[in-house]
C-alpha cells in the first residue's frame, strides 16, 4: 500500500462510517488511526452517545468478525477468553472459543466487571493471544478491542487498574452532538434508518483483513525526523515533571504517540512526520496515563488541562517563534 | 528591550520636530507674528519698490477699461440679495435678539438704507452692544461668524478696555532662575538617559554576540548550557528574506527554506493576522487565518513544502527553495509596496482638505462669516452667477489663469516675488481688487485710504454700469451708495468710479490687458454694506470677468503647500528630518527594522495548590486562629483515620488509637492521647488556646501520612 492508496482507503472508510455515526468525524478518525496503529481504544462517555453503533458500523465497513461484550459484576474471565470443556463422549477437554477470538471486539461497560475478569483482557490486549491451562491461543489478526464505560456511574463499577488502562493506545471522550446533528439523526430515523441494518443505509465494506494488515505493515515506513523524537520525549517527560501530576507518562505512551502520529501522517498523505500530528494526538494519548495530584483534583483541574498546559510549554521543533 | 527603549525615544524626538513644525505653522495664526512678519516683508518691499516695479508700470495704459458687462440688470440683483439676506444665517437680518458686538457697531450706519433687506439691522442697533474681548481680535478678516461667542453683555456705562492690554504674567526673579534651572535639569536628565541606553544597548549587543560566539565555538572550554543562553530570535522579514537568499546561495537550502517561511510568518504577524508563539505548529497558524482564505491557501501550501523540507526524507533542495521563493517573494514586496502607495496617498489626501464630497471648497474664515463685517453675501453673489469662489493657500505668485480675479484684502503677507507675479498676472489680463491695504495699493500706483467718505457720494464718469434703478412700482431714479469706508488719495493715473466728499472712494486702473481696482477696505463689500442702498448693485458691477475662478488673498496665503514634503521644506525643517534620516539609516543597518533582539519572555509559572495553601495558613497563623484551624483539621484527620481503618464504621477513640498504634508502630498510650486531645478541639471550636496546637496538629498530621494518606 502505497501513501495515496492509504490515504485513499482512509478517507472511504471514514465517510462510510460518518454515513451512519453523525457528528463525530474526530471519533471516527482517531478510532480507525488506532487500530492501523494495532493499538485499542477506550471510549468513555454516557449512554446513548453511538459507541456500540460506532464500533458495529466499523466492523462492518472494516469487513471484520465482530463480537461483543456486554461487562456485568458476575462475568467470569473464562466468559472472555473461553476455556476448556470435558466431552463427555471423547473423554477429553475441548477448548471453547471465548467472544474474544474475533477481530474486533466490543467490550462495552468495561468498569462493571470485576478486576479479574478485566484483567482477562491484558494479555489478549498485549499480546494478541490467550494462554489457557498452559497453551496459548493466538488471537486473529487484526486484533481490535474498542470498550467503552461511563463516566457517570460509580456504583457498582470497578475503575480500571493503571496497568490496564495503559494497554489501550488512545482514551476518547464522546460528547453530546449539536443540535443540528440532532435534528439529523431524528431525520435518519424518520426515514427508517435501523441500525441494526447497515447494508439499507449504504454503507459499504471498504476494507479486508489483507488490506488493513497491508495498511498496518505501511506505518512502519513513515519517516520521523530527530527532532519529532525530541519533541515527543520533550511533551512525555514534562508529564512527569509538572506539579499537579502524581504520576506521569509512560514510554508506552511515548511509543502510543509515535505510532498514532505516524499513522496520522499516512492518513493525510505523507510520509514523514510533523508536530501537528503529535499535539492531535497527545490527548488522546495521555489522558488516561497521568495520575493526578489529589490537591490538583480537589481543584478541578484534569488530565486534559494538564496536558494543554504542557503542549503550550514545549516549543514545537523547528519554531519560527 | 533596551534598544526598543531607544526606539521609544527616537520617536519623542520626531514627535517634537513634528510639534514644532505645527507650532511654527500656528504662527501663521498669531495675529502678532503674522503682523510683524508682514511689517517686514513690507518694508523690504517698500525699498525695492521704486527700482524693481516701477518700470512696468509706467508702460501702463492708465485709461479705464469700458469692457464691464454686467451679467445681470440692478434689478435682478436687487432680488437675489433679498432672497439671500432671507436666509437664517443671515441672523443680524432675521434676528430679532442679535446682538451686534462692538466692532460691528459702525455697520449700523448702513441699518436705515437696509431696512428693505435686512429689517432687524435697525433693531440690533438700537440694542446695547455685546463685548467682543473674547473674539479673535483680528481686524475682521478671520470673524466666524454673526453669532454671539459667549461674550458678556457689558453694563452701560462701563468703559471699554484697552485694545492691546498687555496680558504677560511677570514672574518673580527668583522664580524664573528656579525655572531655569529645573529646565536645565531636565534637559542634562533627557540626554543622560539617551547615552545611557545608547550605551546599554550597545554593550548588551556586544555581550550576546560574544555569548553567541562562545556558543558557536567547538573547542570552547565551558560550554553554556543551551537553557541558560538566550535564544536569539531573527524577526525582521527583509533580514529574513535577504539570509534566505544568502543560504540557498550557499547550497544551504534547509536553512534557506526555513528563513523564508520565517519571512512569510514575520510578515503574517507585521499584518496583525497571526501571532507567533513556540508552542504554535504550522496547522495552528493555518487554522488561525480562517478568516483570511487567501493568506491560510498561501501557508497551506507553503507549510506542506516546508514541513516537506523540514521533516522528510528528501529535505530542501534548490527547486524547493525557488518553488517557495516564487510564492512568498512576491507577496512580501508586493505588500511593502502596497504600504508604500498608501502611506503616500494618506500623505497625499492629507494635505487637500476644503473639499466637500461634491467637489466644492467649503466656505470658511471670511468668505463663510454671516456677521455684518463678513463676505459670505458677496460669495453668494458670485457664486450664484457661476463664478467658483475660494480662498487662495497656495503662493500668490503662482497664479494662473484659471483665476480670473483675485481679491486681496488687508492683512496679506505676500513678499516680492508675490507681488512681481502678481503685477504679470494682472497685465495677461486678470482683474486684482486691493482692499485697503496701503502697500500693497502703492506696489500698483495707488495709495491708502485718507479722510472719511462723506456723503454725497456719486458716480463717476469711467464707472461702467448702469446708473439708474428701476423700483418694483417702475419709478427709476438714480443709483444710491452708502459707505463707512475712507477715501482714497488722489493720483494722477487712477480713474475714479466713485467719489465723495473727501474723494474718490473706488479707483481704478488698467494695467497691460488687465485692471487694478482700488477699495480703502473690506467695508463695501461686506454684509452689511451689499444689504445697504443699492451698494451690492454698484459692487457687482465692477466684477466683470466671466465665467472665472475669483480667490480670496489673505493672511493664509502662501501658507499652504502643494505636498507634504513641499510644507516641511517650507517650515526649514528639511535638515533636522534629513539628520533623523541619517540616524534611522544608521540604527537600520546595525539593528535591523525592529532595533531589538526579541528574546523569550520570563517563564510566569501557575501557583501550585500547595501555594494557596501555604497563604492560607499564614492568614490563620497572622490571625492567631491556632485554635480554629486545629478544630477544622481534626475534623477532617478524625474521620480520614476513621475511614482508612475501618470505613462506613465509626469507632471510639480507643478502639482507633488501638489500630492506629498497630498499623503505625507507634506507641498506643501516644496516638490515643493525639487522638483525644484532636477530639476536644474538634469538640470545642472556641477553646482556650493551649500553645500545644500546632504540636497536636503535627501528631495527627503524622498519623494521617503513616497510615497511607496525604497529609
Amino acid at each position: 500500500v502505497n501513501i495515496q492508496e492509504f490515504s485513499s482507503h482512509f478517507e472511504h472508510a471514514c465517510h462510510e462510517v460518518q454515513k451512519v455515526l453523525l457528528g463525530q468525524e474526530d471519533i471516527v478518525e482517531q478510532v480507525l488511526i488506532a487500530l492501523l496503529a494495532r493499538g485499542h481504544v477506550l471510549i468513555e462517555g454516557v449512554p446513548g452517545l453511538g459507541k456500540t453503533l460506532l464500533v458495529r458500523t466499523l466492523g462492518h465497513v472494516l469487513g471484520c468478525t465482530f463480537k461483543r461484550i456486554q461487562f456485568t459484576p458476575d462475568l467470569m474471565p473464562s466468559d472472555v477468553t473461553g476455556g476448556n470443556i470435558f466431552n463427555q463422549r471423547d473423554n477429553e477437554f475441548v477448548f471453547m472459543r471465548g467472544p474474544v477470538f474475533t477481530e474486533l471486539l466490543l467490550a462495552d461497560e468495561i468498569n462493571r466487571a470485576p478486576a479479574k475478569t478485566q484483567a482477562s483482557l491484558l494479555e489478549a490486549m498485549q499480546d494478541h493471544s490467550v494462554t489457557i491451562d498452559g497453551t496459548t491461543h493466538p488471537l486473529p489478526a487484526p486484533f481490535f478491542v474498542i470498550a467503552t464505560q461511563n463516566p457517570i456511574e460509580s456504583q457498582g463499577t470497578y475503575p480500571l487498574p493503571e496497568a490496564q488502562l495503559d494497554r489501550f493506545l488512545l482514551k476518547l471522550q464522546v460528547q453530546h452532538p449539536s443540535p443540528q446533528v440532532e435534528q439529523q439523526v431524528l431525520r435518519n430515523y424518520l426515514s427508517g434508518f435501523d441500525p441494526t441494518k447497515l447494508e439499507r443505509v449504504g454503507v459499504e465494506r471498504v476494507l479486508g483483513n489483507r488490506e488493513i494488515l497491508e495498511m498496518q505493515a505501511a506505518v512502519g515506513q513513515v519517516r520521523v525526523a530527530e527532532e519529532i523524537v525530541a519533541y515527543i520525549t520533550d511533551i512525555v517527560t514534562r508529564t512527569r515533571a509538572h506539579s499537579a501530576v502524581y504520576l506521569g507518562a509512560s514510554p508506552r505512551a511515548s511509543i502510543g504517540l509515535l505510532s498514532t502520529s505516524r499513522t496520522r501522517a499516512l492518513a493525510s498523505g505523507r510520509d514523514f512526520v510533523i508536530p501537528d500530528d503529535i499535539k492531535t494526538f497527545a490527548g488522546s494519548v495521555l489522558r488516561h496515563r497521568l495520575l493526578l495530584q489529589p490537591d490538583a483534583e480537589l481543584e478541578g483541574i484534569t488530565s486534559d488541562d494538564v496536558i494543554e498546559s504542557i503542549l503550550k510549554e514545549a516549543p514545537v521543533p523547528k519554531t519560527v517563534a | 528591550l533596551k534598544a526598543a527603549h531607544l526606539g521609544c525615544v527616537l520617536t519623542t524626538a520626531l514627535l517634537l520636530t513634528c510639534t514644532t513644525a505645527l507650532a511654527r505653522g500656528s504662527q501663521y495664526e498669531d495675529p502678532e507674528y503674522r503682523d510683524s512678519q508682514y511689517q517686514d516683508s513690507q518694508d523690504e518691499a517698500a525699498d525695492d519698490q521704486d527700482s524693481q516695479y516701477q518700470a512696468p508700470l509706467d508702460d501702463a495704459v492708465t485709461s479705464p477699461d469700458t469692457r464691464y458687462a454686467p451679467q445681470h440688470t440692478p434689478s435682478e440683483v436687487h432680488g437675489t440679495l433679498k432672497a439671500k439676506a432671507a436666509d437664517a444665517s443671515f441672523r443680524f437680518c432675521n434676528d430679532p435678539n442679535y446682538v451686534l458686538y462692538t466692532h460691528e457697531r459702525p455697520y449700523c450706519s448702513f441699518a436705515t438704507t437696509a431696512q428693505e433687506v435686512c429689517p432687524e439691522l435697525l433693531t440690533a442697533c438700537a440694542r446695547p452692544e455685546a463685548d467682543d474681548r473674547d473674539d479673535f481680535g483680528m481686524s475682521g478678516s478671520f470673524g466666524q461668524s454673526g453669532k454671539k461667542r459667549g461674550g458678556k453683555m457689558r453694563p452701560e456705562g462701563e468703559d471699554e478696555p484697552p485694545e492691546d492690554e498687555p496680558t504677560t504674567l511677570t514672574l518673580p526673579a527668583a522664580l524664573v532662575g528656579l525655572f531655569r534651572v529645573v529646565f536645565w535639569l531636565l534637559v542634562a536628565a533627557l540626554v543622560l538617559a539617551i547615552a545611557y541606553l545608547l550605551v546599554g544597548a550597545w554593550t548588551k549587543s556586544a555581550r550576546d554576540k560574544k555569548d553567541e560566539d562562545d556558543a558557536d565555538d567547538p573547542g570552547s572550554a565551558e560550554p553554556r548550557e543551551p537553557s541558560l543562553r538566550p535564544r536569539v530570535v531573527e524577526s525582521d522579514v527583509a533580514r529574513l528574506l535577504a539570509r534566505a537568499k544568502a543560504q540557498a546561495q550557499q547550497g544551504r537550502h534547509d536553512a534557506a527554506v526555513d528563513d523564508l517561511y520565517a519571512a512569510l510568518l514575520r510578515h503574517l504577524e507585521g499584518e496583525q493576522l497571526l501571532v507567533l508563539q513556540r508552542h504554535r505548529t504550522n496547522g495552528d497558524y493555518v487554522r488561525a487565518l480562517r478568516e483570511h482564505p487567501a493568506w491560510q491557501g498561501l501557508l497551506r501550501e507553503c507549510g506542506r513544502d516546508v514541513e516537506r523540507a523540514q521533516f522528510g526524507k528528501r529535505g530542501a533542495d534548490a527547486t524547493t527553495f525557488e518553488r517557495l521563493l516564487s510564492r512568498i517573494e512576491p507577496v512580501l514586496s508586493h505588500a511593502l509596496v502596497l504600504l508604500f502607495l498608501a502611506l503616500t496617498c494618506l500623505t497625499q489626501q492629507s494635505c487637500s482638505g476644503g473639499d466637500d464630497s461634491s467637489g466644492h471648497h467649503k466656505p470658511w474664515g471670511v468668505l463663510g462669516d454671516t456677521s455684518p463685517r463678513g463676505l459670505a453675501l458677496f460669495r453668494s453673489l458670485l457664486e450664484d452667477d457661476g463664478y467658483t469662489v475660494r480662498h487662495r493657500i497656495r503662493k500668490a505668485s503662482a497664479l494662473d489663469d484659471e483665476t480670473g480675479m483675485l481679491v486681496v484684502y488687508d492683512d496679506t503677507s505676500l513678499e516680492d516675488e508675490d507681488w512681481q507675479a502678481l503685477q504679470r498676472w494682472v497685465q495677461r489680463g486678470h482683474e486684482l481688487w486691493l482692499l485697503g491695504d496701503p502697500e500693497a495699493a502703492e506696489y500698483f500706483g495707488g495709495k491708502g485710504a485718507e479722510t472719511n467718505c462723506a456723503p454725497p457720494i456719486e458716480l463717476d464718469v469711467a464707472f461702467p454700469g448702469e446708473r439708474t434703478v428701476t423700483d418694483d412700482d417702475g419709478t427709476i431714479r438714480p443709483l444710491e451708495l452708502t459707505s463707512i469706508s475712507g477715501t482714497l488719495a488722489e493720483q494722477g493715473d487712477l480713474v475714479p468710479l466713485v467719489s465723495c466728499a473727501g474723494g474718490p472712494m473706488v479707483s481704478q486702473r488698467t494695467l497691460g490687458d488687465g485692471v487694478v481696482t482700488f477699495f480703502p477696505d473690506l467695508t463695501p463689500l461686506s454684509n452689511a454694506s451689499l444689504v445697504s442702498a443699492d451698494n451690492a448693485i454698484f459692487v457687482m458691477s465692477l466684477v466683470r470677468a466671466w465665467p472665472q475662478t475669483v480667490e480670496f488673498a489673505g493672511g493664509l496665503t502662501g501658507a499652504g503647500a502643494d505636498s507634504p514634503y513641499e510644507a516641511l521644506l517650507n517650515a526649514k525643517l528639511g535638515p533636522v528630518l534629513l539628520q533623523i534620516a541619517l540616524l534611522m539609516l544608521m540604527l537600520y543597518l546595525a539593528r535591523g527594522i525592529p532595533f531589538a533582539t526579541l528574546r523569550d519572555p520570563p517563564e510566569t509559572g501557575r501557583r501550585r495548590f500547595l501555594d494557596h495553601l501555604t497563604a492560607l495558613g499564614r492568614v490563620f497563623q497572622r490571625a492567631g486562629a491556632r485554635q480554629h484551624a486545629l478544630h477544622h483539621y481534626s475534623a477532617w484527620a478524625l474521620g480520614k483515620l476513621n475511614d482508612r481503618v475501618r470505613p462506613g464504621q465509626r469507632m471510639s477513640i480507643i478502639e482507633l488509637g488501638a489500630l492506629l498504634a498497630k498499623r503505625t508502630g507507634r506507641p498506643q498510650s501516644e496516638v490515643i492521647e493525639t487522638l483525644a486531645e484532636a477530639a476536644t478541639a474538634r469538640n470545642q471550636p472556641e477553646g482556650p488556646v493551649s500553645g500545644d496546637e500546632l504540636k497536636i496538629q503535627r501528631r495527627l498530621e503524622a498519623l494521617v501520612i503513616e497510615t497511607g494518606g496525604n497529609k
